[in-house]
């Protein structure tokens, strides 16, 4: 196994937003099979160590390329661009607003009468809005591997994956306050 | 982690809590969000005639040291002119509430929220005249 591979590369998958996530899982396995630990427990140190190294590299490669944001950053990374969350607070007002907007809806959910419906209902909008922004990702990549958009001016690709990163949250506390109501 | 305790007094007892008409010719309106964390803040200010921010309400849906921010800065910017409100900076909402270096950007959302509020209120003001 090559570490200096890239994560596409390394599971034998185009670089592309859009992947096989079956054939992602089945290169995953085999790999971990080849690096496991375990058949290294006779071997050398280095060995070992290189065998830790390798599995780590492979666990953060799956969970990289398996999420659609993790992904879409990685994808931009590969491409030179750096997503800097930590400097990004001006986001479009609107979708600021509509956030804010399902942030209330959620606060209230637990006082609805069917307060799992409500939850539905909510996951279907995210949803909606997060596949919205998936197309948007990809038109706004396309354009920047086909040299389309000059580096440096990709700030499009990275507000939408900033979009993306938001609705992606919102949809992990829904969550956890699905669980709460269980 | 541990929060501050005035971090924790703002998140338990936060200040000027609420919302104003935004369409209000006095009221600036400025919301930011941060996508790392999936904070969204929304910080509102009405400005006298002489253009001294009279009030200001806030609503922040985020950690705790994003509420304690914002919070903290609609206490600060009451009673100060717009131009002495975009001076407050978050080093010193960080310093105030003992942010650790994990949570400076909890401030750096309430300062562009103060930044945002006074922008809007003189575009506001920018249209009305033309």
């Amino acid at each position: 196994m090559d570490l200096s591979k890239n994560f596409f590369q390394l599971f034998a998958l185009p670089i592309s937003f859009d992947i096989d996530m079956s054939n992602l899982m089945d290169a995953y396995r085999s790999l971990q099979k080849v690096v496991h630990p375990d058949h290294f427990a006779s071997g050398t140190d280095k060995e070992k160590r290189l065998s830790i190294e390798m599995a780590a590299h492979l666990n953060e490669g799956v969970d990289t390329l398996k999420k659609p944001v993790k992904r879409a950053i990685y994808l931009l990374k590969l491409q030179g661009i750096d997503v800097d969350f930590e400097k990004n607070t001006a986001m479009s007002p609107m979708f600021l607003m509509d956030q804010m907007e399902l942030r209330e809806q959620l606060e209230v959910v637990g006082k609805q009468a069917d307060p799992f419906a409500a939850i539905d209902a909510l996951y279907e909008r995210i949803a909606s809005m997060q596949n919205a922004r998936i197309d948007d990702f990809k038109a706004a990549y396309n354009k920047i591997t086909n040299n389309i958009d000059s580096v440096g001016n990709n700030s499009n690709a990275e507000d939408i994956v900033a979009e993306m990163q938001f609705i992606e949250k919102l949809r992990i506390d829904i969550e956890r306050l699905e669980e709460t109501l269980d | 982690m541990a929060y501050s305790d005035k971090v924790l007094d703002h998140y338990e007892n936060p200040r000027n809590v609420g919302a104003m008409d935004s369409e209000e010719e006095s009221v600036g309106t400025g919301m930011v969000g941060a996508p790392a964390c999936g904070d969204v803040m929304r910080l509102q200010i009405k400005v006298s005639d002489d253009g001294i921010i009279e009030d200001a309400k806030f609503k922040t849906y985020g950690c705790g040291s994003a509420i304690a921010s914002s919070s903290l800065v609609t206490e600060w910017v009451k009673g100060k002119t717009l131009d002495e409100a975009t001076e407050i900076k978050n080093t010193a909402i960080a310093e105030e509430l003992a942010l650790p270096p994990v949570k400076i950007h909890c401030s750096v959302l309430a300062e562009d929220a103060i930044k945002a509020a006074v922008n809007d209120y003189k575009k506001k003001q920018g249209s009305e005249e033309s």
